[in-house]
């Protein structure tokens, strides 16, 4: 499948989402969950690390602040629900709990990390000037293969991290 | 010795708890071609016989010992309902009541003891029972349900435990004992007296020092029982429990030698003058007396088990030494406790508020104890017991026996101090022998043992009547600390340590963000498990309010919209109702906000008024609504305080004797918004009728004509669980104390989502424990509880009335950040002139719903 241009859609600024938690957007009648992952005070003069007892080490990757967003619909309780889940993290991956049931949904992915055979679809993401954009494909089954990774160009963003930074 | 070679066929007559000692043991230890067979008179396998009072209350209380499974297994012939009725000595053999002969070449007597019913006239009316076994508590539980009021002849362990029984089945019960004070034969005057007062305040009537000397029916049935000293007691039915016969009437008729009071004489080996026949248990005098205790029949048991499989073991004088929990009131004897002996010293402290009385005796020299009374408190028996038995030198004086509450306040260990000094000699668990040395040898070298579970499959400590399990949890803790391990329970991957830890952590360091507490305590940046449990604690600690940036992040979703969500995404709505109590005007509110909203509208069973199917946009304009009209937040949607029930009280109800409604009000005033490890439901009785069910509540409070009881760590949901009678009579100002510090030790020390029922079942000591931390303030923090529970106290606001005076905070109250308007998939049907959500086949197909 070749890439095509991909159409952003400003949703709201990064400082409307409050850190570690998400909001929903609704972009053409889609309901997308995006969350806004880790702090910018962890992060100082560029060099992601943390005091320990004292000590400065590196933190983990997960601190480092990002964006991301996944269909709202919780396959599971069938509610469009889960930008209302709680964040969290496993062994470094990043995930949302379902506020219904709490089965956990890998932020990256969209992969259910206590059902494998469940997926919500992802989309791509990022903050441009303080702004969070989402794209959404017009036809969401063509966006991803079976592997469920992303097929759209998503331009990388030096500022900002970001769910993909690369097709 | 008559055999050393093991014997090949084994009959025992009776299948009570000493029979099925025998051939377990027997059974476990079995060289091959040994058949087992045993005949029992009961219908049943051999059960607890001990708790019999638990069958009284419960037919279906578990209390069986054995399985027929267990027995297959085991190569064991179970006959029920099946009594041998003679034994033929020189054909070796026995004939049972179904003509059945069975061919022995040992034969084991374990036939136990009958009631002893005295010759007072009118003993065979309708509604006279005995109390030894199911049949006979299930009659008297049949028997009950149409009676009003019992006569339990006979003060003894046995006749407290029947009437204890008959009282909670709400059937008024008089205890009428010959001797001058209850329990005779184990408790002094003061002893006994302290007793009788702690069971005539459980509604118990007590007649001591005189005796039955008619029951006078009417129309074939009990109607009275006359006493001696000339008192007439209006009764339905009467329940021997004036003492126990052995039965040796086999024995005495196949020509073994008996006791001329009763029993079949044996020998320190447990044969009788037939040294085929061994004798166990009740039917068996040892040393010129039989002994109606189940420890010394397991340890006859035992010796007759290691003779019938070629071992050798030798009966000693059996302690009777014994702890038991009468009605709820713990009493325990030990060795010598009336001094009989004229050099021994005694030292007694008697607390009659408390109820408490101990009374410890001691050689002439201080150091040795001799024997020893305890009512209301056997915190001590353990420890004392040890002393006892090893004979040795006490460390210490005796005063810090007496008095070990105020030795435990000393350190923070001070019981398990107390364990640790006992003797390797010293026995733990009286029921099956187990010595602190043999515990220790489990936890170490010999087993790998770290928790009370482990040691009682290892050693089967504990598993007899339960009194030393406080203790082996005592040691269990003594020995991971001196070892240097310890339990985990780690919280989750982010937190390597419990929930109470993380509480102390939050509480010492002054913690108030989760990224501070994993920064410095945790690892990685948390989930949907820790983030919840440190954002219960903070607010346990801190009472900031859960909407704060800070730990919005923390919030399961309920906390994040201040709501309860629904299987379609909208919220139900629960403002606090006080009591149940709600004026018309406040139920108008209510209808106009439901009207104005179109919520649906459920009475909860916390007497509270839900409003269902709110959009999370809809929220704030409901509840300025609500508030506008008086109403604040009631929590429903926090891990927190719910509410307090009642019944309407003394104000309405004829049968009130306190305002229940007012202490519920005052109660769930003090204590809202509380934010503890799961919820908290509490409900006030205005009397015994109980119209409230504190019984099946956190904290649950039943009025008396004197004041309060008080009972704890009770649930209903899916695990319902009595609530524990904690104490009695108390007055308001002391209730609230201990409530106080009794929520604030369960919020430090619970685990994460626990219950109050599932924590108390952990908390080892038990009731007992919570009631020297609570009341006693064994551990010295209750001035620190009472403290942080009104800082709690003062600091409550309404969560709601808080979000709406905050614009950030009302910012999130919306279905999408980049539209108004409401969410197109919830869907709304009307049912029963109300709505409800769509099914997913109502709606499904109005719905675009994205795949992956």
């Amino acid at each position: 499948m070749s890439a095509h241009r991909t159409v952003w859609i400003d949703v709201c600024a990064l400082d409307d989402i409050c850190p570690d938690t998400g909001v929903c957007a609704l972009v053409e009648e889609r309901q997308i969950a995006i969350f806004r992952v880790g702090s910018r005070e962890r992060e100082r003069d560029g060099v992601r690390e943390r005091e320990r007892d004292g000590v400065r080490e590196p933190a983990p990757h997960c601190n480092r602040e990002r964006v991301y967003a996944l269909g709202n619909f919780d396959p599971k309780s069938r509610a469009f629900v889960l930008a209302r889940g709680i964040v969290g993290e496993s062994g470094g991956a990043l995930h949302v709990a379902s506020p219904m049931y709490k089965e956990r949904f890998a932020l990256a992915s969209g992969e259910c990390l206590d059902d494998p055979s469940v997926r919500v679809p992802v989309y791509p993401v990022r903050v441009r000037g303080g702004r969070v954009e989402v794209a959404v494909e017009p036809d969401p089954d063509r966006s991803m293969t079976r592997s469920g990774r992303v097929e759209v160009a998503v331009e990388p963003d030096p500022d900002r991290s970001m769910s993909r930074s690369e097709p | 010795m008559a055999s050393a070679v093991p014997s090949r066929r084994i009959v025992v007559v009776g299948g009570g708890m000493v029979g099925h000692r025998l051939v377990e043991l027997v059974g476990a230890a079995r060289p091959l071609a040994t058949a087992i067979e045993m005949f029992a008179e009961e219908r049943h396998l051999a059960y607890d016989r001990v708790h019999l009072s638990a069958r009284l209350a419960d037919v279906g209380a578990d209390l069986a010992l054995a399985t027929p499974e267990g027995y297959a297994r085991a190569g064991i012939v179970a006959h029920t309902g099946e009594p041998v009725v003679a034994i033929d000595r020189a054909g070796r053999t026995v004939t049972t009541a179904r003509g059945r002969v069975a061919v022995w070449d040992a034969l084991v007597l374990a036939t136990g003891s009958s009631p002893f019913v005295p010759e007072v006239p009118g003993r065979d009316l309708a509604g006279c029972f005995v109390y030894r076994t199911f049949d006979d508590v299930d009659a008297i539980r049949a028997f009950a349900a149409g009676a009003d009021r019992a006569v339990v002849l006979g003060g003894g362990l046995l006749g407290l435990e029947a009437a204890g029984g008959l009282a909670a089945l709400g059937i008024e019960a008089h205890v009428v004992e010959l001797a001058p004070r209850l329990m005779a034969a184990q408790l002094d005057d003061a002893g006994g007296e302290l007793l009788r007062r702690r069971i005539e305040r459980l509604g118990v009537h007590t007649h001591v020092g005189t005796g039955a000397r008619a029951i006078a029916g009417a129309g074939g049935r009990v109607a009275a029982v006359e006493l001696h000293d000339g008192t007439t007691v209006a009764a339905d039915m009467v329940v021997f429990a004036a003492g126990i016969r052995p039965r040796d009437e086999l024995a005495r008729a196949a020509g073994l030698a008996t006791n001329p009071r009763g029993g079949v004489v044996v020998d320190d080996a447990c044969r009788t003058s037939d040294p085929d026949i061994f004798a166990i248990g009740e039917c068996a005098a040892f040393a010129g007396r039989c002994y109606g205790l189940v420890a010394p029949g397991y340890r006859m048991a035992e010796v007759a088990a290691a003779a019938l499989t070629g071992g050798d073991a030798r009966l000693t004088r059996p302690d009777l030494s014994t702890q038991l929990k009468l009605i709820g009131i713990e009493v325990g004897a030990i060795g010598d406790g009336f001094a009989e002996d004229p050099e021994a010293q005694v030292l007694t402290h008697l607390d009659r508020a408390a109820g408490v009385y101990r009374r410890l005796v001691v050689s002439a020299d201080r150091r040795r104890v001799l024997g020893g009374i305890l009512v209301g408190d056997t915190a001590a028996y353990g420890e004392w017991l040890g002393w006892y038995q090893s004979g040795a030198a006490i460390a210490g004086g005796p005063e810090e026996l007496l008095l070990p509450d105020r030795s435990a306040a000393t350190g923070s260990t001070g019981r398990a101090r107390g364990v640790a000094a006992l003797p390797p000699a010293a026995t733990i668990c009286n029921c099956h022998n187990v010595t602190k040395g043999a515990l220790c040898e489990a936890m170490t070298s010999g087993g790998g043992a770290a928790s009370v579970a482990d040691l009682k499959v290892l050693t089967r400590a504990g598993t007899g009547c339960g009194s030393c399990v406080s203790l082996v949890a005592d040691l269990v803790r003594a020995e991971l600390e001196r070892s240097g391990r310890a339990v985990p329970n780690h919280l989750c991957e982010h937190f390597a340590h419990s929930r109470q830890e993380l509480y102390h952590l939050v509480r010492v360091h002054g913690i108030r963000t989760f990224d501070r507490l994993v920064a410095g305590h945790g690892r990685g940046s948390g989930c949907a498990i820790c983030k919840p449990a440190v954002a219960s604690i903070l607010a346990s600690v801190w009472n900031d309010h859960v909407l704060d940036r800070g730990v919005l992040p923390l919030q399961d979703t309920n906390d994040r919209f201040l709501a309860n969500i629904q299987r379609d995404g909208t919220y139900s709505v629960v403002p606090r109702v006080p009591g149940g109590e709600i004026a018309p005007d406040q139920l108008i509110a209510l209808g106009q906000v439901a009207r104005t909203y179109g919520l649906y509208c459920k009475i909860t069973g916390g007497q509270r008024i839900d409003l269902f199917g709110a959009r999370v946009e809809q929220l704030p304009a409901i509840w300025a609504a609500l508030i506008a009209a008086g109403f604040e937040s009631g929590h429903a949607y926090g891990k927190a305080l719910r509410t307090v029930k009642s019944c309407v009280g003394s104000s309405w109800c004829r049968y009130g004797v306190q305002d229940s409604v007012g202490l519920a009000i005052r109660l769930e005033q003090r204590y809202r918004g509380l934010r503890s490890p799961h919820k908290i439901k509490a409900a006030v009785s205005g009397c015994a009728r109980e119209c409230a069910e504190a019984q099946g509540k956190d904290f649950g409070v039943i009025a008396t004509d004197k004041g309060y009881n008080l009972y704890l760590c009770g649930n209903g949901g899916m695990k319902p669980q009595h609530a524990q009678l904690f104490a009695t009579d108390l007055d308001e100002a002391t209730l609230i104390r201990y409530v106080d510090r009794f929520l604030m030790f369960y919020i430090r020390t619970a685990d994460r989502l626990q219950r109050t029922a599932s924590w108390f079942n952990q908390l080892e000591g038990g009731i007992d424990y919570l009631r020297r931390v609570v009341i006693d303030d064994c551990l010295g923090i209750a001035a620190e509880l009472e403290s942080e529970m009104a800082h709690l106290v003062t600091t409550y606001r309404c969560e709601w009335k808080a979000a709406l005076d905050d614009p950030d905070k009302l910012r999130r109250f919306r279905s999408f950040i980049n539209a108004e308007g409401r969410d197109p998939s919830i869907v709304q049907i009307r049912e029963r002139g109300q709505v409800r959500p769509a099914r997913w086949e109502e709606k499904a197909h109005l719905l675009a719903v994205p795949q992956p």
